[in-house]
């Protein structure tokens, strides 16, 4: 069941009056739960049992930490939960790459782990899970730590409705467990911020319903041997039209997601802040996927690798180690691998570029040539390695692209994949252009100008919907 | 904010409305995908379609040319899609075709995830059936698309011809090379030759079930092949699928119009799709076969 289906719509209702009803007041975060559980259920059926047994091992971790006195003990508890966290992470998402790197695909590892599949959401939960263990342990060896007066159900239901609260359970965004608890509480339908809710939900199907999903119809061309007697420019501008269409799926699926968290009181925080518009490679993985940036790079670069207090080196080199990780969080193919250690690489060479000519002005130029080297040299052309299913598909891609120069143009197709990438185009202009007087306008006062055709499309031009990209993450 | 959002919206619907009514609009389909679901919607929605005789079939079906085939035969024939596809929008589309004619070639193929929930979903079915604007046969971007098009290409071309591809030959060295052709065609034979026998069984007993509901409600289910290359008509899969239409629906207790001569078409180069020219002969043939159906010959 998709954020996008006609049975969600129903789902959705039944759950929204049953949580502001009167009377069911107190239950409130029983009823989230009780439907979160429902809504995995619903898309992943028998891996429920994984995602209790996770929230539960949580639970009970956390409270381990939490009431223990002692330094070390927390310490042992924290390196256990966390371990425990990536162990699961490990044996379900990349068990199957590890076997078939080792075993031949008729070894009976290699079938089980074919016949199992990938539990839907668990990079997410699992991620959650960790900075759930991290944070309480972190917040409980603070010098000003106040020990809350809450008993284990308590604890147990907020740290179930943190981890399975259904509008980021699939695809996040990632929580963090300082950000969401405090907002834990009875929630009132007159303190709905509609506005707000409105905007996320038309943004989030906009880009879904009619940009991501109509454009998968053409970007299905990326394939061999489809793919083979498409000019260069046709292989450009789909591979182009697929950073949007991967844009427009995830980004739709993290605005509908605060649009639905929002309906039932709580804020999530913000996934994309118009990454196109980012002028280096560093700046994009501050405006992309902010919520799994921002942890990779507190838990992992900072906390894990030790970031940049071991000298400079180090730290550039653990900059490529966080990369890779983001790589393979992605996917569990060698491919992510190699995409992490491209952006690792361009990272690090751009942190001693900039270190080595931060003196020389010419800063527009500089910004320029910066988007332009990071989104035609590195984001796109890795692209291909996101897309294929194999690195031998990304690599027949790059060969065909340099060498399809002699085929015609297929000028429907480069139609339709600009047509449908046009509002990804446009949104981000206006961003950039956001402080000059018309776009302050319309913003300010004819917001309905941005809103009202975004509903129009999507009442009659939407697509069939399909599952979101990220749910293979 | 919210209410002129909306506003703005339905007044936009109802000019749209108007236009696509009386301005000089036409069906358009932006893609094959969306050519299935046109197809589909305009026969779920037509109660005369739907006592059609039917054509279930795939994109090798597909090459035959509709307009040559008898009245009273409408094709839901699915390229990129499945047979099972059209036995389930017969199904649900509540159709009463008198013939249907049933592609034997890809059966093993399962039917599209989410398609007949996009079609018969109450939000969609019953918005689409009377708001026929809604169809996506009349989408905004399709009927603009043409325009546009037209306006682009010459700018495309001249972009492609001076800037772009001008750059590229710099990269390309002295020896243009393609990828590896072989190891497609070795995939490609690979799993064309791949059988699963609990597949074919639980497809088989299927296909049975589903043929005996149809027979039961007065339609006559006909069974046929398309030609396609000698290298595919005898691989395992193929040998796989005659013998178990055999044992499951063996002939003389179900119907099968007469094979054709494989010899005499032509396919193109991935060896299963007829050629212009063969598909244009085959039509001719399969028309007198549906005729001879009709007539109970077979």
């Amino acid at each position: 069941m998709l954020f996008t289906d006609a049975k969600f719509v129903y789902f959705f209702l039944v759950v929204f009056i049953l949580f502001y009803l009167k009377p069911l007041k107190k239950y409130q975060t029983h009823i989230l739960i009780l439907s979160s559980l429902v809504f995995y259920y619903l898309n992943s059926t028998t891996f429920l049992i994984l995602l209790l047994f996770s929230a539960t091992m949580n639970v009970v971790v956390s409270w381990l930490i939490t009431k223990s006195t002692e330094f070390k003990r927390r310490k042992v508890y924290v390196t256990i939960g966390i371990t425990l966290n990536v162990l699961i992470l490990v044996f379900f998402k990349y068990g199957l790459m590890v076997v078939s790197t080792f075993t031949k695909e008729t070894s009976d590892v290699y079938n089980f782990f074919l016949i199992m599949g990938l539990p839907i959401g668990i990079s997410f939960y699992t991620f959650e899970g960790i900075s759930l263990l991290f944070d309480t342990y972190k917040s409980r060896n603070a010098s000003n730590y106040v020990p809350a007066h809450q008993n284990f159900y308590t604890h147990f239901k907020d740290v179930f409705l943190f981890i399975s609260f259904f509008p980021h359970l699939i695809a996040g965004p990632i929580l963090r467990a300082n950000h969401f608890f405090p907002q834990i509480a009875v929630k009132r339908f007159n303190a709905i911020n509609w506005q707000y809710c409105f905007r996320k939900l038309i943004l989030g199907y906009f880009l879904k319903m009619v940009v991501a999903n109509n454009l998968q119809y053409f970007t299905v061309w990326l394939q061999s041997p489809a793919m083979d007697t498409l000019s260069s420019l046709t292989l450009f501008a789909l591979i182009l039209g697929f950073t949007f269409q991967l844009f427009a799926d995830f980004a739709g699926y993290s605005y509908i997601a605060l649009g639905l968290a929002g309906l039932f009181g709580y804020q999530l925080e913000e996934n994309f802040d118009y990454p196109f518009v980012s002028s280096s490679l560093s700046e994009l993985w501050r405006r992309w996927h902010i919520t799994l940036s921002s942890f990779l790079r507190y838990y992992v670069y900072t906390n894990l690798l030790g970031g940049g207090r071991r000298g400079k080196i180090v730290s550039l080199f653990n900059i490529f180690i966080t990369m890779v990780i983001a790589g393979l969080w992605h996917g569990s193919k060698w491919s992510f691998a190699i995409w992490g250690s491209i952006h690792g690489s361009a990272l690090v060479i751009e942190h001693l570029v900039k270190k080595g000519t931060k003196n020389w002005g010419f800063n527009t130029i500089r910004n320029i040539l910066g988007w332009i080297i990071s989104y035609f040299f590195v984001i796109v052309p890795c692209m291909a390695l996101f897309r294929f299913p194999t690195l031998q598909g990304a690599i027949d891609y790059g060969m065909l692209f340099i060498n399809n120069t002699e085929f015609k143009d297929n000028y429907n197709l480069i139609t339709y994949l600009c047509i449908y990438s046009s509002p990804i185009v446009l949104m981000h202009l206006l961003y950039r252009f956001k402080e000059t007087i018309t776009v302050k306008y319309i913003f300010s006062k004819a917001e309905y100008l941005v809103y009202g055709p975004m509903l129009f499309f999507i009442i009659i031009n939407s697509s069939q919907s399909s599952a979101f990209i990220y749910f293979n993450f | 904010m919210i209410f002129r959002s909306v506003l703005f919206a339905v007044v936009a619907l109802a000019l749209y409305a108007a236009y696509i009514n009386y301005g000089n609009s036409a069906p358009v389909a932006q893609h094959q995908w969306q050519k299935n679901i046109i197809r589909t919607q305009d026969y779920v929605y037509s109660d005369s379609l739907r006592k059609c005789d039917v054509i279930l079939g795939t994109s090798l079906t597909d090459k035959v040319n509709a307009d040559s085939l008898p009245a009273g035969v409408y094709m839901l024939t699915y390229p990129g899609f499945s047979v099972w596809d059209g036995f389930e929008i017969v199904r649900q589309g509540n159709g009463h075709p008198k013939y249907m004619f049933v592609e034997q070639n890809a059966i093993l193929k399962p039917a599209t995830p989410n398609f007949e929930d996009y079609i018969f979903n109450e939000l969609n079915y019953y918005s689409k059936k009377h708001v026929p604007i809604l169809q996506d046969a009349y989408q905004p971007v399709g009927q603009v698309a043409g325009y546009i098009n037209l306006h682009a290409e010459p700018r495309i071309q001249l972009f492609s011809d001076y800037l772009f591809n001008p750059v590229l030959r710099v990269f390309q060295g002295d020896t243009i090379k393609t990828i590896d052709e072989t190891a497609h065609y070795a995939e490609m034979k690979r799993l064309r030759n791949a059988v699963d026998p609990v597949m074919v069984k639980e497809m088989f007993t299927k296909l049975k079930k589903e043929v005996d509901w149809f027979q039961k409600r007065g339609t006559k289910v006909y069974f046929y092949g398309t030609p396609v290359h000698q290298e595919v008509y005898s691989n395992d899969q193929s040998q796989a699928i005659r013998a178990a239409f055999a044992q499951y629906l063996p002939a003389g207790q179900y119907h099968y119009l007469p094979d054709v001569d494989i010899a005499q078409y032509e396919t193109i180069r991935d060896q299963i799709h007829l050629s212009g020219k063969s598909a244009r002969e085959y039509t001719k043939v399969f028309a007198e076969q549906i005729n001879g159906a009709r007539q109970n010959k077979y």
